[in-house]
């Protein structure tokens, strides 16, 4: 054999041995499939409720092997397609309602990655409204976790030492903003630099100014019988900028994010901040000890009723191609029994979305759940809109409102544009 | 870099050496060519194992991905259909890619004059005899050696309204300078742009500086003598003969301006609005938030495209100019 042979031979053979490698660790992914062992993913913000959740669970099994991941809610949505599209995504993993943003159930239903979890035994006991965001068909695919709800969280102790009371209509909303703006206070901190948080005095705004007068607006938009330009949207807008004029918000809203709006609240500048009820253990984790928070609709308009956006701010979804189908059915049925649900909300406050006796609770939740115990909801509007660039047009049209790039009129016809191209 | 300056060492060189003993009559007959072509075919077989991988790690899945940008897949689904070249048009019709291929070019454009005329200072300065000039490479290249990520979440620390930079203008007795960095449109561009050349101009200093070490000392003497002063010298020495620093630094950051994803995503999210948003985020956007990931492959293979034929025409231009 000449030296040129050896090398050509020594060749084949280590690409033989390479490519035997590659084919040897196909081979054993696809096996995969311990039955002690389950794989959930869920959001950062879930993480103290979780980890609560799984002691308690491994406690009853502990011959399971669990394995939890975290992450933010961003990455979250990107990391959980990229699994589920190559096989790899966890057994449990945290979903949303409707279609409008990446991890919707509506979205990983219709590429089929979502088992049909409609013959769990807590099915009957989810109310009706909350029960059909999550059915397709007629369908189950998510067991609801937590409701969420948009409105003002505010530091009672700066609204007492200013002597106010919280606005219950438009006007006193604006003379409230200038009342505390007079104390050299501001009424509501904004961080608008965080693209999210943009939409969320808009969101409190449209659940009056279009679903109180139309609840079936979302169906109106779908059937294409509606748009945003022309409708409640447009005054909803509007009252945002009138707000921002009437110096309701912080300076320089767009080169201020989330967290500093959070500190704002926690240090006594700010009276309040409008947000969705899962980011209220944030802002109390960075608070001084012994700070008190309450809750109070964003009015809208000089009825003296104020409807709040409602919907479930969690759900969980079973994989369609779990590895271990048995231990996620398991687990998600467990999620929904009472002794799950009491320890969830021991660890993180918030308003079950399966109706639960004995869950602890705090002003801020219990402001938000007299409200919704009162009829006075709105949806979220983006759940039923058909893909998240719906959303992402209201996102970077509320900042180009602030900067004084577009006018309100162009932002909603962005808003029509993006979802029509879908 | 190193991939750069290895380029032009031959591999090969040594083994040449060793043939040109072992056949040293077949050198005169057009012999050794061949001789040289055999040896490289030979060294083919050991190169056989890295080359399946690559082509199964890499040619397969990017040829494959590419494919895809003629589809309509979403990233999630199963099925697509080929839509032919329906992406290709939106990536050229559609205002939100064309602003973002705008903001691109001027990033690009920025960054490359910026970082270069700043990094070309910084390596004159630390190439004369000043005393602390091992301190100062040090200092300027620091920035360098740091994640992107993390010099472009210290700078959002800073660049808030609150900030350290508006503090420290204050104090400066320059209130009326404050600004809204990162909320103002064009000062949010004008930020990013800033914290990228901040980070990356030691790059380019010491790649000058490497090439202004390599300028014999005579010649600068020898200008002096004739009477040259500091700029004549800078302008008729010193510029010529960093001609292939200068190739090397212009094409590294036309390619990182025009790629630029982590400065922005991390400073500004693209935003105000869609005031800092570049072809990059929009690739990112488009493939894990709107569900059309065959239309972010189509941006990618222009953004892909676009670096290519400009890098490749600055090197065409700069290979010219070398040759003075």
């Amino acid at each position: 054999m000449t030296f040129k042979k050896t090398i050509a031979v020594a060749g084949l053979a280590v690409t033989a041995l390479a490519l035997a490698g590659c084919a040897g660790g196909g081979s054993d992914t696809a096996s995969g499939g311990d039955p002690n062992t389950l794989t959930i993913a869920t959001t950062s913000s879930n993480q103290t409720a979780m980890d609560a959740v799984i002691a308690a669970y491994k406690e009853a099994n502990p011959e399971l092997d669990v394995t939890v991941n975290y992450a933010d809610t961003e990455q979250y949505q990107t990391t959980l397609r990229t699994q589920l599209s190559s096989g790899t995504a966890p057994d449990v993993f945290t979903a949303w309602a409707g279609s409008g943003n990446p991890g919707a159930i509506d979205i990983l239903q219709a590429a089929g990655y979502l088992a049909d979890l409609s013959d769990s035994p807590w099915v009957d006991q989810v109310q009706p409204d909350v029960a059909d965001s999550l059915k397709i068909d007629g369908k189950t695919y998510g067991l609801p976790s937590k409701l969420d709800a948009v409105g003002a969280i505010y530091n009672q102790g700066t609204l007492d030492g200013l002597g106010l009371i919280a606005p219950t209509t438009w006007d006193e909303l604006l003379t409230f903003c200038g009342d505390v703006k007079d104390a050299g206070k501001v009424a509501f901190s904004l961080g608008a630099q965080t693209p999210w948080v943009t939409q969320l005095i808009d969101y409190a705004l449209v659940a009056n100014t279009v679903y109180a007068d139309d609840p079936e607006f979302d169906q109106e938009l779908a059937a294409g019988d509606a748009t945003f330009v022309g409708s409640g949207w447009e005054d909803a807008m509007n009252q945002y900028l009138e707000m921002n004029e009437a110096g309701c918000f912080n300076e320089n809203v767009l080169g201020t994010d989330v967290n500093a709006s959070y500190a704002a609240l926690n240090n006594g500048d700010a009276v309040a901040v409008v947000q969705v009820l899962a980011s209220f253990p944030q802002i109390q984790s960075t608070a001084a000890e012994g700070t008190e928070y309450g809750f109070f609709a964003l009015p809208a308009n000089d009825t003296g009723t104020t409807r709040i956006p409602t919907g479930i701010g969690v759900s969980y979804a079973l994989n369609a191609k779990a590895k271990n189908t048995d231990a996620g059915q398991a687990f998600i049925d467990w999620l929904g029994t009472p002794e799950a649900i009491t320890t969830w909300f021991e660890a993180s406050p918030g308003i079950p979305a399966i109706p639960t006796e004995g869950v602890v609770t705090n002003p801020v939740i219990s402001g938000a759940e007299a409200i919704i115990a009162a009829g006075d909801t709105a949806p979220f509007p983006d759940q039923s809109w058909p893909s998240a660039k719906v959303q992402d047009a209201h996102l970077t049209g509320v900042q180009e409102l602030f900067s004084g790039q577009k006018k309100v009129e162009d932002v909603l016809a962005g808003l029509d544009a993006a979802y029509g191209s879908n | 870099m190193t991939t750069v300056v290895d380029s032009t060492v031959n591999p090969l060189a040594g083994y040449e050496d060793e043939e040109r003993g072992l056949e040293p009559a077949g050198r005169g007959n057009g012999k050794r060519p061949r001789g040289g072509q055999r040896f490289s075919r030979q060294l083919l077989w050991f190169a056989l194992p890295a080359l399946v991988f690559y082509v199964f790690v890499v040619v397969v899945p990017t040829l494959r991905g590419g494919l895809l940008a003629f589809t309509n897949w979403d990233g999630l689904s199963q099925a697509y259909e080929f839509i032919g070249i329906d992406n290709f048009v939106r990536v050229f019709t559609e205002p939100a890619a064309l602003q973002a291929l705008g903001t691109t070019l001027i990033i690009a454009a920025a960054i490359t004059v910026f970082q270069n005329l700043i990094g070309l200072l910084l390596a004159l300065g630390v190439n004369s005899r000043i005393k602390s000039r091992n301190v100062l490479r040090v200092v300027f290249f620091a920035p360098v050696v740091i994640t992107p990520v993390v010099v472009a979440y210290l700078w959002k620390f800073m660049l808030t309204p609150e900030g350290a930079v508006n503090s420290a203008l204050g104090g400066l007795g320059l209130g009326s300078l404050q600004q809204d960095w990162l909320g103002n449109p064009t000062l949010a561009l004008v930020s990013v742009i800033f914290v990228a050349v901040w980070q990356n101009a030691g790059f380019s200093m010491v790649i000058f500086l490497a090439g202004l070490q390599s300028i014999p000392q005579e010649l600068m003497e020898a200008a002096e003598v004739d009477g040259a002063g500091a700029w004549r010298r800078f302008r008729s020495v010193v510029w010529p003969l960093l001609a292939p620093a200068t190739t090397i630094n212009l094409m590294l950051t036309v390619i990182a301006g025009l790629k630029m994803f982590s400065e922005v995503f991390v400073l500004t999210g693209g935003g105000p609005g869609t005031a800092t948003q570049t072809l990059s985020t929009l690739i990112y956007k488009s493939a894990f938030q709107f569900n059309e990931f065959a239309y972010s492959i189509a941006l990618a293979l222009v953004l892909a495209v676009i670096v290519a034929v400009i890098s490749g025409a600055q090197y065409r231009l700069a290979n010219r100019k070398d040759q003075f």
